[in-house]
């Protein structure tokens, strides 16, 4: 079987980054033994440092050693924890604040009698909001996260491309 | 309504989407073009694909019956599932495309590294899957007795006839185009007849131009209407709708044929927007149909109302033309998810239990038709969008939690995930079949939620409704028993979780 065949053993992950060799992987400096620089790390998060607040790790001490000595990118990760909360949080107030709008607008259509007096079309105007207005809502709140998740991921690879760039010089 | 014009209109379906399907086989050449068109499926035709494949028998037929069988509250089942799909967009639509996975059980077993939690979601996968095919399935039942002298098995046994040929012939590249095509089939379906039926409401069709006339307040009624609305019901229904895209095998395959994770998410604000238009169009239908066919508002019938339309509102050969053409798109409403769904089937039983090959992903989608063929042969159809909407409270409480947290929780093993997955199925599914069982037996919900047979109402909502308290109790188990497990996560999870959430220009 050629390519990414879909075999059971090829399923789970893929052969780690650094595995499939790519000398000038520009996040992935293997045998960089330099230390991100401390202040790049602070340009970007408004988060606890890394590592500091994982519940998992507070009670799964035996199967998870704290270092994983491979990933030498400490940089690179931290950024991309960053990444991680901001898309997750765009996605939290995302669906939190559509909800508050299905909330309101399910709360007029249905508790304001005098709605129903409202025909347009032969149509009460309740059933036409129930029928029509939340699908305006759902692409809107669509189209603003797939905008501002593209940012998000716009300005991490901006940041990681600052922190990689003088380590990817050297490297051949 | 006369039987030849149908027969043609879905016989020329047929011959279109064999077309397709057999141009679709001459490019797929490899394994991986048979599971995922090899990743480069355009947006369009990767989004119209995605809502052809969406859009099934139960929003085509189903919607309209039930807006007219019971109202308003029809509505939530397509806003429930347009707002699911938003839900996969803000939480997975991007981050499962960059797994590099091909089925949920591909991306469960690299995320927890464990063949045990791949074994349970594979099983999962499969009933969901069935169970939906089902419907599908019912509704070509319905529909193929609605306009020919034939017994409704024949509808059954003739999709899932194309059904199985189009999969094993062609594989996901066929797939995506015939879906993509049919997307279009269907929404040109609805459209078309619903604007001449407006028209004819309008009296376009009638000598002195008189509009039909009735009273709001009769077709309408208030209690039908938002202002009867069920709070615990609704809640429980949406929660369950919102989540239970997330977990269904069809719609996460279709990410994989994204060529990267921006462009899945792009894809789906586009599915977003075509779903919404569809639904808009069917739902207009169901307000079209308390107008004009009231006496089509029993159970069982009304699902075919959408097919009665044209004929009873435009006069003469082109009513025929338009019942013959939504006649044609139903068929297209069934071919699309039901093959959809068979794709995901088959790519999951042929890489589980046999090698993943070719050959065996053709066997597999044999296999993955005739199993849910021959439940729906000895099941009586229910109402379908309330049988797709229970398919959804399902998939939410067994799969959705793992996959959620299996995207954003680091500390997610495989305990956990299969300790969710047993609780949230079991309880779930258990709570469906009590409340089934009370209803045949006679103690099923009143309308007005009264207490009959002993049993309070309340009990019988929440046993009818399951959703608003298995997603909790799911989503708790995982978290308590991967916050329990001495083993803690898997090694790699953090290297598979850079990789689900970091763009992929990052990553080579």
């Amino acid at each position: 079987m050629t390519g990414p065949g879909p075999s059971p053993d090829d399923g789970p992950p893929r052969p780690p980054d650094r595995a499939s060799g790519h000398p000038g992987d520009g996040r992935l400096p293997a045998p960089a033994p330099t230390p991100r620089p401390a202040p790049r790390v602070r340009v970007r998060s408004t988060d606890p440092p890394p590592g500091g607040t994982d519940p998992a790790r507070a009670v799964a001490p035996s199967g998870t050693p704290p270092a994983r000595t491979d990933d030498a990118d400490d940089g690179a990760s931290h950024y991309t924890r960053g990444l991680v909360r901001a898309q997750l949080r765009l996605g939290l107030a995302c669906v939190v604040s559509f909800l508050a709008v299905v909330a309101l607008l399910t709360l007029t259509m249905s508790a304001v009698p005098a709605l129903d007096q409202v025909v347009v079309l032969g149509v009460p105007l309740p059933w036409l909001v129930h029928a029509y207005g939340f699908y305006p809502v759902i692409v809107a709140f669509g189209v603003v996260f797939a905008v501002t998740a593209a940012r998000n991921e716009r300005r991490y690879a901006a940041l990681a491309d600052g922190a990689a760039g003088p380590d990817d010089g050297g490297a051949p | 309504m006369s039987t030849a014009l149908p027969l043609v209109g879905v016989a020329l379906l047929l011959v279109a989407t064999g077309l397709i399907g057999f141009y679709g086989l001459r490019v797929s050449r490899t394994t991986s073009d048979f599971f995922v068109a090899s990743r480069t499926v355009r947006p369009v035709w990767n989004a119209a694909a995605i809502s052809g494949e969406y859009l099934s028998a139960g929003t085509f037929l189903g919607l309209s019956g039930l807006v007219l069988l019971s109202g308003a509250e029809a509505f939530w089942f397509p806003v429930g599932y347009a707002a699911g799909y938003l839900l996969v967009l803000l939480f997975v639509a991007g981050p499962l495309r960059r797994s590099g996975a091909y089925t949920i059980p591909d991306f469960v077993h690299a995320r927890l590294d464990s063949v045990v939690a791949r074994r349970v979601t594979s099983v999962l996968v499969l009933v969901i899957g069935w169970l939906y095919v089902v419907p599908q399935l019912h509704g070509a039942a319905l529909v193929i007795t609605a306009v020919a002298p034939v017994p409704p098995w024949v509808g059954s046994v003739g999709i899932a006839v194309v059904v199985s040929a189009v999969v094993a012939a062609g594989g996901m590249r066929s797939i995506t185009f015939v879906q993509a095509f049919q997307f279009w089939v269907k929404l040109t379906a609805l459209t078309l007849p619903l604007v001449l039926v407006l028209m004819a409401l309008g009296g376009a069709f009638e000598p002195g131009g008189a509009a039909v006339t009735f009273d709001p307040a009769t077709v309408f009624p208030h209690d039908a209407g938002p202002g009867g609305l069920d709070a615990y019901a609704t809640a429980s229904l949406l929660l369950a709708l919102l989540l239970g895209t997330t977990g269904l095998p069809h719609v996460l395959v279709r990410f994989y044929t994204s060529p990267d994770g921006g462009s899945a998410r792009r894809t789906t604000v586009v599915v977003l927007v075509m779903i919404s238009v569809f639904y808009m169009v069917s739902s207009t239908l169901g307000l079209v149909a308390r107008v004009v066919a009231p006496d089509l508002a029993r159970p069982g019938v009304a699902d075919t109302v959408v097919l009665e339309l044209p004929t009873r509102l435009v006069p003469g050969v082109g009513g025929e033309l338009l019942a013959a053409l939504v006649v044609a798109g139903a068929f297209a409403a069934f071919l699309g998810t039901s093959s959809g769904l068979v794709v995901a089937l088959a790519g999951v039983v042929s890489q589980d239990l046999v090698g993943g090959t070719v050959r065996s992903f053709r066997w597999s989608a044999v296999a993955c038709t005739l199993i849910p063929l021959a439940f729906a042969l000895v099941t009586i159809p229910q109402g379908l969008v309330t049988s797709v909407g229970t398919v959804f409270v399902f998939a939410a409480s067994a799969l959705s939690p793992v996959i959620l947290l299996g995207v954003w929780w680091r500390g997610l093993t495989a305990r956990g995930a299969v300790a969710g997955m047993v609780v949230g199925s079991v309880l779930c599914a258990a709570a469906l079949l009590a409340s089934s069982a009370l209803v045949a037996s006679g103690y099923g919900a009143g309308p007005a939620g009264e207490t009959a047979g002993g049993l309070p109402g309340i009990v019988r909502a929440l046993l009818a409704q399951p959703a608003a308290w298995t997603i909790p109790l799911a989503t708790a188990t995982v978290v308590v028993v991967s916050l329990r497990d001495r083993h803690g996560p898997p090694l790699r999870t953090d290297r598979f979780l850079r990789r689900l959430h970091v763009p992929e220009r990052r990553r080579s």
